[in-house]
Parts: C-alpha cells; sequence; structure tokens
C-alpha cells in the first residue's frame, strides 16, 4: 500500500467518527436545550463537519466536498445565530449526515457517489442561495497579500526513483579536558555534522556543577547526536578526524555498520562498512599521563530518545488484532497443553520446570487480559443511533417516547458491540410499536403521555448486560397463547408457564397480527434478534408487567475469544461449564432428592428445590441413571437468575478455554453454547446452563412421571 | 536593584573565566540578576558550561534572573550545541 | 536562501490523515525533518523541545486552536517569530482577514496542492534551494 493509499484509509477511519460525532452532535440539538448544551453540540458539529470537508478534497469526491460544505454553513449559521435549530433542521441536518455518511461510503468503496442528493437542495433552500452555487471562495483581489488559491487536486508528481535509504548514525560524543586544552571546540564538530544531513542534537548537561564548583578546564557536556545520511562512513567520520584521538567518539549506524578509530595513526581512520565482520580497532585513546581524577564522568550512554513526537494514541487495523487474539487463543491451549503433559510428574523432582509452567500460566492470562483491553470498547456506539431511531419511530407510529440511556461507557469487546446494534435497534422499534401505548390510552391509564424507553448496560458478574425496557403495556400472554395453539406451536389445552409462553415469541414460526406492523415487522421477527445475541455466545431474556411495561434482558460475554470453565466428566464425555455459572458442588445425601411429577427430580439445598440434570444421560451417552449420591452435583445459576444442579461422575479442574464457535459451522444446539479445543487436541462443548434449563423441563414434561428424568 | 552582567560578544575561554567571577559576584548579591545576551555572536563551550553552571546555582538557590534580550547568534548557537530545550526553559525578556 | 533539507517544520492538525498528506507534500518539496503534533498542547511540547523554521498549524482544532497556538508562539521571546502559516478549510474572505488579523504568515486552504505547497512557503521563508 502506498503512502497516499494509507493516508486515504486513514481519513476515512476518521471519517467514521467525525460522522458518528456529527449525528450525537445534531441529536442532541433536538433536544431541549438546558444548561446551554446546544451552543457545545453546534460547535461539535460544524468541527465535524469542517473536517470531513478539509479532508474530503484531496481524498472524497466533489459531491462529498459540497454536502459537507453546505453543512459547515448552516451549523455556521445556527452558531452565529442566523437560524435557530428547529425540529425541521435538525431534520435536515441528520439527513445531511445520512448523504455524508453515503458520500464518504461511496469514495471509500471507490464507486460514484450519489449524484446530487436531495438534501442538497434542502441545504441550499435554507441558506438562500442557487441551485449551482460552488462553495463562496474569497475573492483574490481584496485580499492582496494573501492570495487564497483553491487548489484542484492534482495528482502528486511521481516520486524519483528510490535512492538506498540513508543510513541513520547515532554517535556517542563526550569531548574530555585534553581535548579542549588542546583548543577543540564542539561546536565546530557539531556544525560540520549538521552540514551532512538531518542532525538530531541531544545535549546532556546533567553534570554541571554551581558555579563555585565549576572547573574551567574540565569538560562536563556529553552529545548523543542522531545523524541521517547517505553519505559515505568516512565522510561522517571526518569532522572528528583531530579530536577522535584524544575522546574517540562512538559511532554506529541502524545497520550494523561502526566507525572506528586508529588510535596511533592521528587522523587516519580505519571504517568498517558492513555489519557482519566488525573489524572496529580498540577505541582506547594513547596512552597518556592522565591522572583519573581529571576525566571526566562518564555515565553509561543513554539511548537515543528518538524524535519528539508526542502521541497519546495509535490507530491500527482490527485484523492485526484479530491476529493478536487467535495467536493468544493458540497459546492459551498450549499452555493449557503443556500443564496437562506435566500433571504426571513429580513436582518435587522438576521444580524449575513447574515454577516455569505457572510462570507461563500467569503470563499468558495477562497477556490474553492486556490483548482484550485493546479490542474493549465503551457500548456507547451501539448506542448511538437509538435516540434518532425513538424520534423517527414513534413520531411515524404517532406515540410519545423518550430514551434514557444509562452506561453508555460501559466497556466489552468490540466485536460485541458491533453485534449489539441490530438486536437493539429491533428491540427499540419493538418497544415502541407494541410497547408504549398510543398517548391517549397513557392519559387514560393515568400515565405520562411521553412513553419511557430505558437502555442500561452495566457489567455482571463476568458478563455484559443490556437491557432495554419500556413502561408500556406489557406482553399480552394471552394473545401469545391463543396465537400459538392457532398456528399448532401448543397442543390445545396445553397449560405452558409464562416462561414457556415467552419463549414462544422468539419461535421462527410465530408471529400474531398484533405483532406485525409497518415499523417491526419488517421480516425481522423475535427468533432473528435471539439468534443474533445467540451468535454473540449471549441470552436474551423478557420479563414483562401487565400495563407496567416489558423488560429484556441480553446477556453477553465480554470477549468472543476466551472465558474460564470448569472441566467436568459426565459418561466418556468431558464438557467445560463457565465458572460464572458455578455456585457450588457437593455430594447430596439421599434424602436431599426428591421427585416431583412431571418436573423430574429436584435437590433439596437449605431449603430452595432446584431441578437436576444427569449430563450424560442428557446427552444419551448413557442410559442408566447415575447415583448422584455416589456421583457429583454441580449448583449451576443461569444469567436469568434460573438454576439447576448437573449431576455428572466428576470435576477435572479448572482451565481456561478458548472459545470456537458450533453456531457458524452446524447451527444451533440447545444446552450447548460452543465448544473447545482442550490440552490433548480432544473437543470439547462448552455447556449453556439456561439452555440446559429449558432442555430438561421440556423432557420431564414429555416423559411425564418419569421418576428418574 | 537588580545586577546587570553583559555577555561579551565572542565568549572565547579566557573570556569565560571572567565571566564566571562576575557572575559568582552576581549570585552574592540579593537582587535580581539581568544577564544581557544581546551582544553575543561567539560562545565557546567553556563559555556555554559558565551559563549552565549559572543556571544550576541560580536554580539551586532560587535566585531570581532573567536572559535580557539573546542575540540571535546565541540561541542559534545554543541550538547547535543542542541546548535548545534548556534556553526555553530560562526566564526571558526582550 | 533556505535549502528544503535543513528545514525543521511542525505541523500540527487533528487528523492523522491531514498531518500525513502535509509530511508528504513537504517530503515532495525536500523537506524531510517533520515533527507532527495533533494538537495545541503537543504542539507548544515540541516547539520547547526543539527550533524550527516553520509551523504549519491547523485553526479549528478541540482545545487550544491554531490561531490560540499562534498567540502563545507569538509571545515567547525566543521563538515568537517562527513563521507561521495557517492550513484550513475556512475560505472565506472574513476568515482570511481575521488570520491575518492574528498575524499568520500566509494561508493555505484545504485541500491543497504539492505547488501551493511550495509557493506559500517560498513566499514565507524565500526561494527554497
Amino acid at each position: 500500500m502506498s503512502e497516499l493509499d494509507r493516508l486515504r484509509r486513514t481519513f476515512f477511519d476518521e471519517c467514521e467518527e467525525l460522522l458518528a460525532s456529527l449525528q450525537d452532535s445534531v441529536t442532541a440539538l433536538a433536544a431541549p436545550d438546558a444548561g446551554g448544551q446546544h451552543a457545545a453540540a453546534v460547535a461539535a458539529a460544524f468541527r465535524a463537519a469542517h473536517s470531513i470537508k478539509g479532508g474530503a478534497g484531496a481524498f472524497g469526491s466533489g459531491i462529498l466536498v459540497e454536502v459537507a460544505h453546505l453543512t459547515e454553513t448552516v451549523l455556521d449559521a445556527i452558531r452565529s445565530g442566523r437560524m435557530a435549530p428547529s425540529d425541521a433542521l435538525v431534520g435536515t441536518l441528520l439527513r445531511a449526515g445520512d448523504a455524508l455518511a453515503d458520500c464518504v461510503s461511496a469514495d471509500r468503496d471507490g464507486v460514484p457517489p450519489p449524484e446530487n442528493p436531495p438534501v442538497l437542495a434542502e441545504l441550499r433552500r435554507l441558506l438562500g442561495t442557487p441551485a449551482d452555487s460552488t462553495p463562496p471562495a474569497a475573492p483574490a483581489n481584496t485580499l492582496p497579500d494573501f492570495p487564497v488559491i483553491r487548489a484542484d487536486t492534482a495528482p502528486v508528481p511521481p516520486a524519483p526513483p528510490a535512492a538506498p535509504p540513508p543510513r541513520v548514525w547515532t554517535i556517542d560524543f563526550a569531548p574530555n579536558a585534553k581535548a579542549l586544552a588542546a583548543g577543540h571546540q564542539p561546536l565546530l564538530v557539531l556544525r560540520a555534522l549538521k552540514a551532512l544531513g538531518p542532525l538530531q542534537t541531544v545535549c546532556d548537561s546533567s553534570h554541571i556543577p554551581p558555579l563555585d564548583a565549576l572547573e574551567l578546564t574540565e569538560s562536563y557536556l556529553r552529545w548523543t547526536l542522531s545523524l541521517t545520511t547517505d553519505i559515505a562512513p568516512e565522510v561522517v567520520a571526518e569532522p572528528f578526524a583531530f579530536v577522535a584521538p584524544l575522546c574517540p567518539p562512538q559511532i554506529t549506524a541502524n545497520d550494523g555498520s561502526r566507525i572506528g578509530f586508529d588510535p596511533l595513526g592521528v587522523g587516519s581512520l580505519l571504517t568498517t562498512d558492513s555489519p557482519a565482520p566488525v573489524q572496529e580497532v580498540d577505541p582506547t585513546p594513547l596512552p597518556e599521563p592522565v591522572s583519573p581524577e581529571t576525566d571526566p564522568p562518564l555515565d553509561p550512554v543513554r539511548p537515543w530518545a528518538g524524535p519528539q513526537q508526542a502521541a497519546s494514541s495509535i490507530r491500527v487495523d482490527v485484523e492485526r488484532i484479530d491476529r493478536l487474539v487467535n495467536m493468544v487463543g493458540e497459546l492459551v491451549i498450549t499452555q493449557a497443553m503443556l500443564a496437562q503433559q506435566a500433571q504426571g510428574l513429580a513436582e518435587d523432582r522438576f521444580p524449575m520446570l513447574f515454577q516455569g509452567l505457572e510462570d507461563l500460566a500467569s503470563h499468558t492470562r495477562e497477556l490474553q487480559e492486556s490483548v482484550m483491553a485493546i479490542r474493549a470498547q465503551p457500548v456507547k456506539s451501539a448506542f448511538a443511533r437509538l435516540p434518532r431511531l425513538v424520534r423517527e419511530t414513534a413520531q411515524a407510529l404517532g406515540k410519545r417516547a423518550r430514551l434514557i440511556l444509562i452506561g453508555e461507557e460501559t466497556e466489552v469487546d468490540k466485536s460485541v458491540v458491533e453485534g449489539l446494534s441490530d438486536p437493539l435497534m429491533h428491540l427499540i422499534r419493538n418497544a415502541i410499536d407494541h410497547g408504549i401505548e398510543p398517548p391517549e390510552e397513557r392519559r387514560a391509564a393515568g400515565k405520562p403521555e411521553d412513553g419511557t424507553i430505558t437502555v442500561l448496560a452495566e457489567h455482571r458478574s463476568g458478563r455484559i448486560v443490556i437491557q432495554v425496557s419500556d413502561d408500556g403495556a406489557g406482553i399480552n400472554l394471552a394473545a401469545i397463547k391463543r396465537k400459538a395453539i392457532e398456528q399448532g406451536l401448543l397442543p390445545r389445552g396445553a397449560d405452558p408457564s409464562d416462561d414457556e409462553l415467552y419463549e414462544l415469541m422468539f419461535h421462527p414460526g410465530f408471529s400474531t397480527v398484533e405483532l406485525i406492523s409497518n415499523i417491526s415487522g419488517r421480516g425481522v421477527g423475535m427468533d432473528v434478534v435471539r439468534a443474533n445475541v445467540n451468535a454473540l455466545g449471549g441470552r436474551i431474556l423478557v420479563r414483562s408487567y401487565k400495563g407496567r411495561g416489558t423488560a429484556f434482558a441480553l446477556t453477553l460475554p465480554l470477549t468472543l475469544a476466551v472465558m474460564d470453565g470448569m472441566l467436568l466428566q459426565a459418561g466418556d464425555e468431558t464438557y467445560v461449564l463457565p465458572i460464572a455459572n458455578i455456585l457450588e458442588s457437593l455430594q447430596p445425601a439421599a434424602d436431599a432428592i426428591h421427585h416431583l411429577v412431571g418436573r423430574g427430580p429436584v435437590l433439596s439445598v437449605r431449603g430452595q428445590y432446584t431441578p437436576m440434570v444427569d449430563l450424560a444421560r442428557m446427552f444419551g451417552h448413557r442410559s442408566d441413571p447415575c447415583d448422584p449420591t455416589r456421583a457429583l452435583v454441580v449448583l449451576c445459576e443461569a444469567e436469568d437468575g434460573g438454576k439447576v444442579a448437573l449431576v455428572v461422575d466428576s470435576l477435572i479442574g479448572q482451565q481456561q478455554v478458548v472459545i470456537k464457535s458450533l453456531e457458524r459451522n452446524y447451527g444451533h444446539c440447545e444446552g450447548i453454547s460452543a465448544a473447545t479445543i482442550l490440552g490433548d487436541g480432544r473437543v470439547a462443548l462448552i455447556l449453556d446452563v439456561a439452555g440446559l434449563r429449558l432442555l430438561a423441563a421440556r423432557r420431564h414434561r414429555r416423559e411425564g412421571d418419569d421418576p428418574h428424568g | 536593584m537588580s545586577t546587570r552582567v553583559e555577555l561579551p560578544a565572542l565568549l572565547t575561554p579566557g573570556d569565560a573565566v571572567m565571566l564566571r567571577n562576575s557572575l559568582l559576584a552576581a549570585l552574592a548579591t540579593s537582587g535580581r540578576i539581568e544577564v544581557d545576551a544581546s551582544a553575543v555572536q561567539h560562545l565557546s563551550v567553556q563559555g556555554v558550561q559558565v551559563l549552565l553552571s549559572f543556571v544550576a546555582s541560580a536554580n539551586a538557590t532560587a535566585h531570581p534572573w532573567v536572559l535580557k534580550a539573546p542575540s540571535e547568534d546565541l540561541v542559534a548557537q545554543l541550538e547547535s550545541y543542542g541546548l535548545f530545550p534548556q534556553l526555553m526553559t530560562w526566564p526571558v525578556e526582550v | 536562501m533556505p535549502t528544503a533539507h535543513t528545514l525543521a517544520v511542525l505541523v500540527v492538525d487533528d487528523h492523522a490523515s491531514i498531518r500525513g498528506l502535509t509530511r508528504h507534500g513537504l517530503s515532495q518539496i525536500g523537506v524531510s525533518d517533520v515533527v507532527e503534533a495533533a494538537n495545541g498542547t503537543e504542539a507548544l511540547a515540541a516547539l520547547g523541545q526543539k527550533r524550527f523554521d516553520l509551523v504549519i498549524a491547523d485553526w479549528t482544532m478541540d482545545g487550544m486552536d491554531g490561531l490560540d497556538l499562534l498567540a502563545r508562539l507569538r509571545a515567547n521571546p525566543i521563538i515568537g517569530r517562527t513563521p507561521f502559516i495557517l492550513l484550513t478549510a475556512r475560505n472565506d474572505a472574513d476568515s482570511v482577514r481575521t488570520a491575518i488579523a492574528a498575524g499568520v504568515n500566509n494561508y493555505i486552504v484545504k485541500p491543497f496542492d504539492v505547488p501551493t505547497l511550495r509557493s506559500k512557503i517560498e513566499a514565507v521563508l524565500g526561494p527554497l534551494a
């Protein structure tokens, strides 16, 4: 990729951020101006449009420049009070933002941008300019001293054929008292070097004593020089020709070349040009009767600090980070494999090996956390489009709704943030369409006319929870049941629990006339929302209260790559249970196990009954039921708070596992969230506790009162 | 009351001795020291060391001082010596 | 006559693409000693470390904008006269007048091409060898 291509890419990356900032700011204008945030929003929007325009001339199309220019001009008019931010104006600005985004993506992909987008006319009408006006340039004749040139983006002339890259010479130069006594002046050396090429001069003056202790014949200064030049080494050494016998400088180049000085022939040089055989003559000065105390104090050579370029952040291709994430994933597997191989060894015989393995484990974990932190992003960007969505959807449906966002700064892996956007938008549309009642209905119910939609993000026990709630009418479970029976999803006369009815909403075949409208029924049902969330390793839960509202909670892993798991043995198979789900493990007494009709066996722990699932039997590895009083029971809690007691043969141990999606290759398997590769190379399935619970409940109902479940 | 020390046009190794004495005497007073640098054309390394040493002493004792009207040659030569960052931290008056 | 390859130029812009484009343009003219700063604060830090022959700065930046930076630069007794070229997408006459009144040495309107960059620099520093 050429340098200009890279710059072009940087520009389009910046545009993404600028467009988001523009939209945020314009959206903020739609809210009432409490505390004067309008002024800040207008300024921020202006800067964003202005910056897009600045780079657009070089990297983008004329149409992008023009839309950016007109948008900027309108924002400038608002800023200076010549226009007031009405709803119509905000609408135009949002459409201008969309047009800019369209142009940016067209320019980025190298396809022709939309010709004359309709918003151009709108902007021109606002500004009262004729349709064919171009961005007004300052008339040159009014500005004799500064002729303003609206430069055309002429292609940059091709660079001359590349010469061999210049070397960067690092020179450590510390004159001593002898050199000063002989009349040498470092300034002459420094000036001579400067004539050879760009020179970076760093002077270490830290050894200068206070004035009353200063010895005038002494030399206290030391220089570290960096010279970039393609000139021959002998020429680089020349300025030192006379001073070198007294205080030879250390000269090395970035390609490994060094320049050494012959201590015998004053002024004669011995250079070696290649990095390989270093024929450097010992650079000790002529043996002279110099008393040690007159020698200047020398500290170890400090590495040159490099050019002063403060940078607080760098932009990195996501692909590169992903590669790093994958490599760390592989490293986690290798580390687990080594740990497993070492298990058979006697720890007291190989203490160093075990220490090393322990260190490897902790370093691997730190490395992995650091890599994940690079990808972490506030969920804010997934929330960015929501205010506008709420406004437009409510408007289209004749409803009134306000949006409250909480926890926008909550950080989660970039891929999770990206995957959140679609489900969130669907849930919001759904909430306005089906949740929030029309204003008159709300008034009649004694509620404020404005419905409230709250989107909350927070970290909860190693996962992120995103909750979308509304204060609307709540889900009509009776209607769901009726429709489900009509559509044959439920047998007539069935008595499903509330949970199971909620569950039906996510069924691919399920739809009710009440649930379809032009807004949320765009062919994307709740089943797609759930599939999206499942693909992220997440789960979606519903709670609804009649007349008071509905809440959808998405719980998602913080990262899609690695998690802490407990390895379980069930029959001949090894399973991985996420540590986050484990409450405790126990060996229950026989009287703690009860059999309830239609619910299978349950475990009583401290007065609470928890359904039991025999893992090996559930997945068909074993037909005989396992005796829980002899085996082990792991008490788990799903993200929704539901509990289940897993009956397993034994616990193998705790381990970090790399998550490999099954859904991408096989589709969704109930009770299983993903797979992983163990240290010995075998594949193990990762359990999905909430899924197991539902699976068990269904099976018990089907098997009727089978006492073993 | 301030003490004024004028830097010579050619700050040679020999002049560095006299400069050191003048600056030591100035540091012995309590007033502000004005180091007039308007005439400087050449700075020997010995002169530079005296200047740096004076700055170190003044800073160590919080003695008020100012570099008056530094000449272009002084600035350019301090830059060549690699002492520009240090110069930028000194109190300067035009 | 200044020689391009001995010039040290500070480029200040809050967008990496514009900084890179300016650096690229400067390299076409033969200027290789270029330091980049992403905002006014970074620019002041850079100005305290090294003497620059020229500052090319964006006008619109968060925090300290280009003209604020210019005022801070002009107030410094050592480097106050460093030539300063404003690089901006504002091309209306009022903006140009404001910039001149603030003491910029020249004014480049984005987008710019290499000949423009060269002519503006030469207008400030004299013909480049």
